[in-house]
């Protein structure tokens, strides 16, 4: 049904659906470390940002197809991630680690702006025009839809499995009770940077699908504003909660768009949706599926931490 | 007991300083499989900061404990619970975001082999595997009359039964060593006498031994083989269950009565 879009709808309305669908994946990965794991990083954006310039660095000097650009990113990004993570396998946690994890989000973009021979700075560059599997050109809307939906399934599918594993309990072990998860031989510390490079990877391919679809990289697309947006669609969507990364990513991308016809008054009713959602669902905008389908899976991990 | 003369568990001298005080004031103990080994002493007297100095969750500030003749001083708590040495605690050890049934999955966690890859990727290869860690599940909450409570979250328990599920979760694991830090608190007495049974038959059948800190005295006297008794920190007894209602010493720090 999803497939089926590219010929029944406009390339903006396909636009706007590829942006939902990438933003799942934004939200996913984010909510991993913010829900699941339990900590406060606030590096989702800097993620992002790395996936996105090594996704077209590669694209661009390695004349790389797209889909191993979009792999290498999310690779990298990963591997960044990891290195992020030091501080909390140090033991810092809470709001320390928040602001740690904060300035590092603004390191990368001071990185973005004065490493000219490499991101050429502050006006970033254009993507070169990524290419699938040497022919299709993944900047069309109808090509990057349908490659952005198969590989956002495939990353979902398989965080659905991940989140149902031993792995998967032994991050939200570590979380609700170390001291228990330890007693049980989950070793946290490890669990903590398998969360961390998941992580990276899934808001990695995230960055790399941005970079199609947009056509430009930019340090300023990677500030705080961005972050917020983004943890919104974690805490509208449901912290913790697999469903709710979907279900936010999608309201909080498609929302702004809906309400842009409405100059002046669009901000206010995003603001106003997330302050009501926020009053009357505070575990997010998922309790209206957990609440009418109580015994999916969702509900095994709906608990927040 | 053993042929080559190492203990199962064997606890030396052991010391642990928090700042000025000294919790843990050169504890001897000496545990082997198939035994139920029981911990009692009044209050304060150091017998979780014991557990939780043989568990790795604090440090020791002298002394050496010993497991199968070999120093574990210095591993961390999930290193120590990967030689098979499984504990409770005496407050919350539950995970209380997750549901009974989780509970006792993540009690399986060492046991269950699969790679992060096929985690994600191979559906079925990890469906055998979890199946049967669900039976498994199944089978002990059933075993211990918990098999009711299976999907409800922990935070809805009552305190009975967290205690009872906290016990299932040290117990569902192939362990070789349980420590088990209050287990009876909070049960009806008929439930208590049915846990001591059932850890009794445990350490026999599976040949797992068992260091139990205990108040109910008559549940200690009802199933251990050996009891241990400490005072500021110290062992100051060690032997049968009839040798410890007899020790004068005992009897003026701890039972009074017998």
């Amino acid at each position: 049904m999803m497939l089926s879009l590219p010929i029944l709808v406009s390339d903006y309305i396909l636009f706007i659906l590829t942006k939902a669908l990438m933003y799942v994946l934004v939200a996913t990965g984010f909510n991993l470390l913010l829900g699941f794991a339990g900590q406060l990083v606030f590096a989702n954006v800097a993620f992002f940002g790395i996936g996105a310039y090594s996704c077209s660095l590669i694209l661009m000097h390695l004349n790389a197809p797209f889909l191993v650009a979009l792999f290498g990113g999310a690779l990298i990004t990963s591997l960044m991630a990891m290195i992020v993570c030091l501080p909390a396998l140090r033991g810092i946690k809470g709001l320390y680690l928040a602001i740690i994890t904060l300035a590092f989000g603004e390191l990368m973009r001071w990185i973005y702006i004065y490493w000219t021979p490499v991101t050429q700075g502050a006006g970033g560059f254009s993507v070169p025009t990524p290419y699938i599997f040497g022919v299709l050109d993944a900047s069309k809307p109808k090509v990057i839809y349908i490659t952005t939906f198969v590989i956002v399934f495939i990353l979902l599918w398989s965080f659905s499995r991940f989140l149902k594993s031993k792995y998967g309990r032994g991050i939200i072990a570590a979380r609700d009770n170390p001291y228990a998860a330890e007693s049980v031989g989950v070793d946290t510390r490890s669990y903590l940077v398998m969360a961390f490079g998941i992580s990276g990877f899934y808001v990695g391919a995230a960055g790399g699908i941005y970079s199609a679809i947009i056509g430009r990289v930019v340090p300023d697309a990677f500030g705080l504003s961005e972050l917020l947006n983004q943890f919104g669609m974690v805490i509208v969507g449901g912290l913790g909660s697999f469903l709710g990364s979907i279900i936010g990513g999608v309201a909080l991308s498609v929302l702004p768009d809906l309400v842009s016809g409405f100059p002046g008054y669009g901000e206010l009713i995003v603001s106003v949706f997330m302050l009501f959602v926020l009053l009357f669902m505070p575990k997010g905008l998922v309790t209206v599926v957990t609440k009418r389908f109580p015994k999916t899976v969702e509900n095994y991990y709906r608990n927040r931490p | 007991m053993n042929a080559n003369n190492t203990h199962f568990l064997e606890v030396v001298d052991a010391s642990v300083q928090f700042g000025e005080l000294r919790a843990v004031d050169g504890a001897s103990l000496i545990c082997e499989r198939g035994i139920v080994h029981a911990l009692i002493g009044p209050n304060g007297a150091g017998k979780s900061t014991l557990f939780n100095a043989i568990t790795g969750n604090v440090a020791l500030s002298g002394g050496d404990i010993l497991f199968n003749g070999k120093s574990i001083v210095g591993l961390g708590p999930s290193r120590v619970a990967s030689l098979g040495i499984r504990r409770t605690f005496q407050h919350g050890g539950l995970l209380q975001g997750m549901t009974v049934f989780e509970n006792l999955l993540v009690g399986m966690h060492q046991e269950i082999h699969y790679s992060v890859f096929s985690a994600m990727f191979r559906p079925s290869v990890v469906g055998d595997i979890e199946r049967k860690c669900y039976e498994r599940a199944e089978e002990m909450a059933s075993s211990l009359g918990i098999a009711g409570l299976l999907h409800r979250p922990v935070s809805q328990l009552s305190g009975g039964e967290r205690r009872m599920v906290e016990i299932a979760r040290a117990l569902i694991a192939e362990s070789n060593l349980l420590l088990l830090d209050e287990p009876a608190v909070g049960l009806i007495p008929p439930a208590r006498l049915e846990i001591m049974k059932f850890i009794t038959n445990l350490a026999k059948s599976r040949n797992v031994g068992v260091i139990l800190i205990e108040h109910s005295i008559d549940m200690v006297l009802s199933g251990a083989d050996l009891i241990t008794v400490l005072n500021f920190g110290r062992t100051i007894a060690t032997g049968t269950p009839s040798e410890i209602c007899n020790n004068k010493e005992v009897i003026d720090a701890y039972l009074g009565y017998c």
